[in-house]
């Protein structure tokens, strides 16, 4: 005797829903192929970690690195000679490296231009924190930051400390999974590729507020806040199972923790806390402000985050 | 010793709450707090005590039930985290979707969780688990239903936190942890062996033919479509609250050898899962189910007024007068007696009110060791019997009602669940003699 049967009801439905979701359509993700990295410079100090963790990712996929930067045309000279440099410190290390120079006027279009010439499948950015925090206010990213993640259609690394060494940033990804779209999986299927050899915390996240607003909204239906909280993070399993199974069959250490939140606090806090990378899903320009949360978290984190936006290219 | 007609009243008022108990027209905690109410007035006012013993009664069972709290808010969370359902579907995934390796896999499941985690969560786990295995390969839940809510019982003699009967008994008792894996655990393995193969026997039927190699294909595919990640909530979250969970079956170990509580424990245990399990502790809190506690406040209440009106003595001395004071027809009256009465009562009250009964019988002279394991046996396995005899029945069976649509009557029930139980008891009945003519039953210290 410890349960009524009207308990027993309710429980045993919602257990056989859970094993019923076991059953849906499995999430396949797609194996990303870092064939070429870009990587922007822009003379900071920032410069030294993006180039180290470049090479770094370089050496573990094999891949090519294109050193370009969006310095103005009058800089051309000094410009040319220090991606020169980096080029050549990169090949010394065995990277297979060279220098794009581009005929564009606005640095964000000189750095999508090399993009496109490359053909690079990630941008790796310096951006660092709070700079030019007089000018431009506390709530930018910088003008050329947001075009770029606006506009690129690969994922985009941003650096935003001279921090620590790039095993240490790799060793831990931390995925930030707040709705099932593709762009969501693409970010999961970089943050498993970036995650071999070491380990990764999913942190997939229901928006706190939009629980509030829904539940305002579906008071009078009878849902009650819990029902939609666990109606919300039931929408996110198909794709955190994937990442899951993934990680075991790659034999990744992968912990999930499921929470209903301030978005973007809680991604900061966890990889402030714990150090590693960030990686989500980034956002169209015409997106509204509170689909940034890509936006918000590169404003906030000193770690390195990485945005993606399209689909992996298979 | 109080008048007849005291001992007839109190008598009337335990039997009435406990049929309210066994058959729910009104909330078994409600009928238990009733009872206790009644049985507190009629106490003070036909002068049995003063309402100061009432106190002193709680008191003395408030290790109970800090046990029942502890582990209840410990199983509460761990149960939780998923593991369980994780590895629920790998079994299922191991079957091939076969149907008699399924009906084997799934009752061995049923035995192993309900040993560690108690009946309610594996229960519900595995029911749920069974009936949308089923509903994937198209098989009857009935015999898996029928069959996990039989041998959960005999998974619930394993230790001493797998059932409420064995807390209860082993608590009172004092019974140390290690002697549950000595004295039940080997008998909790024999009497799953015997529900096995006897409901192999009985639901053959059910089971059917074995299947084409065309159709095994089929079932394979269709239980590989199970994703057992989709369960996995936070595996941080189940390896801590594993951890504590083993932590804390270490400590019932060890905790009398320090001269400590097993309530202790279990609270320590509960209070470690709350503070690294992440889980919100008010939510955790709120989740341990209170009706048990006050449904136990009642039942000691009236137990203890019952006591005192003098008739549980009767009773006792009854039973000696008929087995003459033989402790092996002793020991069997008992087995049986609290097997039959779970079967149709519910085995809480029969095993809280054996232990009066059993004390008094130790009074007069009678060693109490081989008794206690009696009634742990018999109480835990009787709830075979019936349909509402033991939780696993009362979750198994209303669920293959509620979401498969199939009845399964009493006689029917009973058939099957009688006859089991009859052969167990048979059995037990056998081992404990074997274990008391060799002396193997360990003394229970104090």
């Amino acid at each position: 005797m410890e349960l009524g049967k009207r308990d027993v009801e309710k429980i045993v439905e919602e257990q056989v829903e859970a094993f019923e979701e076991a059953l849906l359509e499995r999430v396949r993700l797609v194996e990303p192929t870092p064939r070429t990295i870009l990587l922007a410079l822009d003379h900071s100090d920032q410069d030294s970690m993006a180039t180290s963790l470049g090479a770094e990712i370089g050496r573990r996929h094999n891949a090519v690195i294109a050193v370009t930067g969006g310095f103005p045309d009058e800089m051309e000279e000094e410009a040319r000679s220090y991606l020169s440099e980096a080029s050549h410190r990169l090949r010394e290390e065995g990277i297979d490296a060279r220098t794009l120079w581009a005929p564009e006027k606005k640095s964000f279009d000189k750095i999508l231009w090399a993009q496109r010439e490359s053909g690079a499948d990630i941008l790796i950015l310096p951006a660092p924190y709070f700079r030019d925090i007089e000018t431009l206010g506390e709530d930018s990213i910088g003008t050329n930051l947001d075009v770029i993640l606006a506009r690129s259609p690969i994922p985009v690394l941003v650096i935003r400390n001279p921090g620590p060494e790039p095993e240490e940033v790799l060793d831990r990804i931390h995925l930030a999974i707040f709705d099932h779209t593709p762009p969501s999986q693409a970010s999961a299927e970089w943050a498993i590729l970036l995650a071999g050899g070491g380990r990764m915390d999913v942190l997939a996240l229901v928006e706190e507020e939009l629980v509030e607003m829904m539940e305002e909204a579906l008071v009078s239906e009878g849902i009650t806040e819990e029902d939609l909280e666990e109606g919300l993070i039931r929408s996110l399993v198909p794709l955190v199972s994937a990442v899951l199974r993934r990680c075991d069959d790659a034999d990744i250490p992968c912990d999930v923790d499921y929470v209903t939140a301030d978005l973007v606090d809680t991604i900061t806090r966890r990889a402030g806390r714990r150090r590693g990378m960030i990686v989500l899903r980034g956002y169209e320009a015409r997106d509204r402000p509170g689909e940034k949360v890509a936006r918000e978290v590169i404003l906030r984190s000193r770690a390195p985050v990485m945005v993606v936006k399209e689909p992996t290219r298979s | 010793m109080p008048e007849t007609y005291v001992m007839a009243i109190f008598a009337a008022v335990m039997i009435l709450t406990y049929i309210g108990i066994a058959y729910e027209r009104i909330h078994k905690t409600t009928a238990a707090l009733l009872g206790a109410g009644t049985a507190i007035l009629l106490g003070v006012s036909l002068g049995l005590f003063p309402y100061g013993t009432v106190y002193d009664v709680l008191k003395d069972d408030l290790n109970i039930i800090g046990v029942i709290v502890g582990t209840g808010i410990l199983v509460g969370i761990t149960s939780r985290s998923g593991l369980f359902q994780f590895i629920g579907i790998k079994i299922v995934k191991a079957t091939g979707g076969d149907k008699i390796r399924l009906f084997l896999y799934l009752n061995l499941l049923t035995f192993v969780f309900v040993s560690f985690l108690t009946i309610v969560p594996s229960m519900l786990i595995i029911v749920s688990l069974t009936l949308v295995a089923c509903r994937v390969l198209e098989y009857d839940p009935k015999p898996y239903l029928i069959s996990e809510a039989i041998v959960a019982n005999s998974g619930a003699l394993t230790t001493y936190a797998s059932s409420l009967p064995n807390l209860i008994i082993g608590t009172a008792a004092g019974i140390p942890y290690v002697q549950f894996l000595l004295v039940s655990a080997p008998f909790a393995f024999i009497s799953f062996a015997l529900a096995y193969g006897l409901l192999r026997f009985f639901l053959r039927r059910d089971l059917g033919q074995k299947p084409s190699t065309t159709s095994l294909q089929e079932m394979r595919e269709r239980v590989e479509r199970f994703d057992e990640w989709s369960v996995v909530r936070d595996r941080t979250f189940f390896r801590r609250s594993g951890v504590i969970l083993l932590g804390t079956i270490v400590g019932f170990a060890v905790a009398p050898q320090f001269g400590i509580g097993l309530d202790f424990v279990a609270l320590m245990g509960a209070t470690a899962a709350l503070l690294l399990s992440g889980i919100d502790t008010d939510k955790a809190i709120k989740q341990v189910n209170w009706a048990i506690v006050l449904f136990f406040v009642g039942l000691f209440t009236i137990i203890a007024a019952v006591e005192a009106s003098g008739l549980l003595e009767v009773v006792a001395l009854a039973i000696t007068d008929l087995t003459g004071g033989g402790p092996m027809a002793t020991q069997g009256v008992i087995l049986w007696f609290s097997a039959g009465a779970s079967g149709f009562v519910d085995n809480i009250p029969v095993s809280a009110t054996m232990i009066p009964i059993v004390s008094t019988m130790g009074q007069a002279g009678l060693s109490m060791d081989p008794l206690w394991w009696s009634v742990i046996i018999g109480s835990n396995l009787g709830g075979s019997i019936t349909p509402i005899g033991s939780i696993s029945c009362v979750i198994a069976l209303h669920s293959l009602e509620t979401e498969a649509d199939t009845r399964v009557s009493w006689p029917e029930f009973i058939k099957i669940g009688g006859i089991i139980v009859a052969v167990q008891m048979v059995v037990a009945t056998a081992y404990l003699f074997l274990l008391s003519t060799f002396n193997m039953i360990p003394t229970i210290p104090g």
